[in-house]
């Protein structure tokens, strides 16, 4: 089953579209101004979606797809978001009159989110009656995405709006085989289903290498939550990152693929590391001791999510020294999309959060930006069954 | 993507710019965040009371060939000007305010940082359109979030280090 990622691109662009037809009926239903801040298509597990619904309370509505792309959309709200749109357009209303003005909203937004993907496979796409959904977590996700354990293809969009906090979530979720067949016959530069599949698990293996990693340095228990690859307009990076304010490092990798590898932990997160590795009271303003404690452990962590990709690829990846970062999220991510769109116009980002299991304080997020092209010329020699070898020896690392 | 907001009140008087996009306004705030090595270039005609905002990445678009002119400081800034001139500003009145251009990595290897060259672009830009800069917050190590009064051209720049600047 191959994969033509140019026609990925394609589809990417109708999601954003369609995000941006669904923004628009909003801010002609309500009046407020929103804008897509970033859309992207991710390969990952149907259990890594349900943190997509994870740190608050969301109301929205799920419909689900026929005819030429089978699947299922979910336009959720946030808190706010709900209250906002519930007060404009049903005020005073009862919960009952509030619930279908959302499921009302939903559905409109959804009709035009669809539009364009039927005007681009020149057919119709019939959908579903709405229905409300309301919660967090796995109460939001649909419980069929929810049950398989096959990665699936999500198309994501985040709406915001700059003035009131009524942002909003579109996800897709088409079935695989309908969207393999939606993107239509494959070229020369098309790559298996399975590679990327395989790659995306031997990320994930990397990224539990990292993990582990930062229990031994720290002995903070941790574990990886979501690692998803998606597919991303080079534009769209660092808004897929966020203004959140991280500590960490970035590493410039060099061979088959070349790319980069950010490490970000939040300010909480990063206070806990340099406490377990510096044995002295520290102010928090981020020294040279505490910041070579960040970058050491930035470094080890590099280590042993690089060297898993270099076995499973037989090629050899070098890195940089790491280079402490403070920033925004975005700003930190700029120069290096900078660097990447001289020659790319999408990127390939591979995003994985390391938690702690008890009680999710602990937050980090490694990211890996391979080249593009070079990423696709790796898959395409790619070999399946060397994808179990991404185990490193932690001797050869420490 | 250009978004003209013009005599709506109330919830819609911010417009949120994203990296390699820009917008025109009359009243209102036109907002940028996460810029880094990133620009945000204003211009703005006192006069008329119109502002524009373009967060471009790059210096210029020879290195990009044929993609979107608000990814480049170069022809970003063109397109900002032709926008402006149709949304009733007077060419000569044109000021410009320079925020961004940081190194927030040091990447070493690099000679002079996307951030210097981004800001050196944009002096030559306006220079060569025969606009004046009025004012300027760029370089350091810091990320910066940007605020544009369109109605003013006042500008609000909020670095990652606590400090804020009004040009």
């Amino acid at each position: 089953m191959q994969i033509d990622i140019d026609s990925l691109e394609t589809y990417n662009a109708l999601a954003r579209d369609g995000a941006q037809s669904a923004a628009a009926s909003l801010s002609q239903l309500t009046g407020i101004d929103t804008h897509v801040e970033v859309t992207n298509v991710s390969l990952m597990t149907p259990s890594d979606l349900e943190f997509e619904y994870v740190g608050g309370e969301f109301s929205g509505v799920r419909i689900e797809l026929g005819d030429a792309l089978d699947g299922e959309t979910l336009l959720t709200f946030d808190e706010e978001a709900r209250d906002v749109i519930a007060e404009t357009l049903a005020p005073d209303g009862t919960e009952r009159l509030q619930e279908s003005s959302i499921k009302e909203v939903g559905n409109i937004m959804t009709s035009g989110f669809i539009d364009g993907w039927a005007d681009h496979l020149e057919t119709t796409i019939d959908i579903s009656p709405p229905t409300f959904l309301s919660g967090s977590g796995t109460d939001v996700l649909a419980a069929s995405a929810a049950a398989e354990d096959e990665q699936v293809f999500v198309f994501r969009s985040r709406v915001e709006s700059a003035a009131e906090a009524i942002d909003f979530h579109i996800l897709f979720v088409p079935e695989r085989d309908s969207l393999i067949e939606a993107l239509g016959p494959t070229g020369e530069e098309s790559i298996s289903f399975e590679k990327l599949e395989v790659f995306n698990e031997m990320t994930k293996h990397g990224a539990e290498q990292a993990a582990e990693n930062i229990t031994t340095m720290t002995g903070l228990e941790t574990d990886v939550e979501v690692n998803r690859m998606s597919f991303v307009p080079i534009d769209d990076v660092p808004a897929a990152v966020g203004d959140r304010r991280y500590i960490g490092t970035v590493m410039e990798f060099t061979g088959k693929p070349s790319g980069y590898l950010v490490i970000l932990f939040d300010h909480p997160s990063a206070e806990a590391i340099v406490d377990a590795l510096v044995p002295m009271e520290t102010d928090g303003n981020w020294s040279e001791m505490e910041q070579s404690a960040v970058k050491e452990l930035g470094n080890i962590m590099t280590s042993g999510f690089i060297d898993g990709w270099a076995n499973v690829l037989e090629s050899s990846i070098d890195h940089s020294p790491p280079e402490f970062v403070s920033d925004m999220g975005s700003s930190i991510m700029s120069p290096i999309v900078g660097r990447m769109a001289r020659t790319q116009e999408h990127a390939f980002l591979l995003d994985s959060m390391i938690r702690t299991d008890d009680d999710g304080t602990f937050h980090c997020e490694i990211l890996a930006l391979p080249d593009e092209s070079e990423l696709r010329e790796v898959l395409q020699d790619l070999l399946v069954e060397r994808a179990d070898r991404t185990h490193v020896d932690p001797s050869e690392v420490f | 993507m250009a978004r003209l907001v013009e005599g709506r009140a109330g919830l819609t008087d911010r417009v949120k710019i994203s990296i390699a996009d820009y917008a025109v306004a009359t009243e209102g705030l036109l907002t940028t965040s996460g810029l880094g090595s990133c620009l945000g270039v204003v211009i703005f005609d006192p006069n008329t009371g119109v502002s524009g905002l373009v967060h471009p990445m790059l210096p210029s678009q020879d290195e990009g060939g044929s993609r979107p002119p608000e990814r480049f400081v170069d022809s970003g800034i063109d397109l900002l000007v032709d926008e402006l001139l149709a949304a009733g500003a007077d060419k000569s009145a044109l000021r410009a305010k320079l925020t961004g251009g940081a190194a927030v990595v040091d990447f070493g290897t690099d000679g002079e940082s996307i951030g210097d060259r981004n800001i050196a672009t944009a002096r030559e830009t306006l220079s060569s359109l025969g606009i004046e800069i009025v004012g300027e917050e760029v370089g350091g190590d810091c990320g910066r979030t940007v605020h544009v009064d369109a109605e003013t051209g006042t500008v609000t720049v909020k670095r990652t280090d606590g400090v804020e600047t009004e040009l």
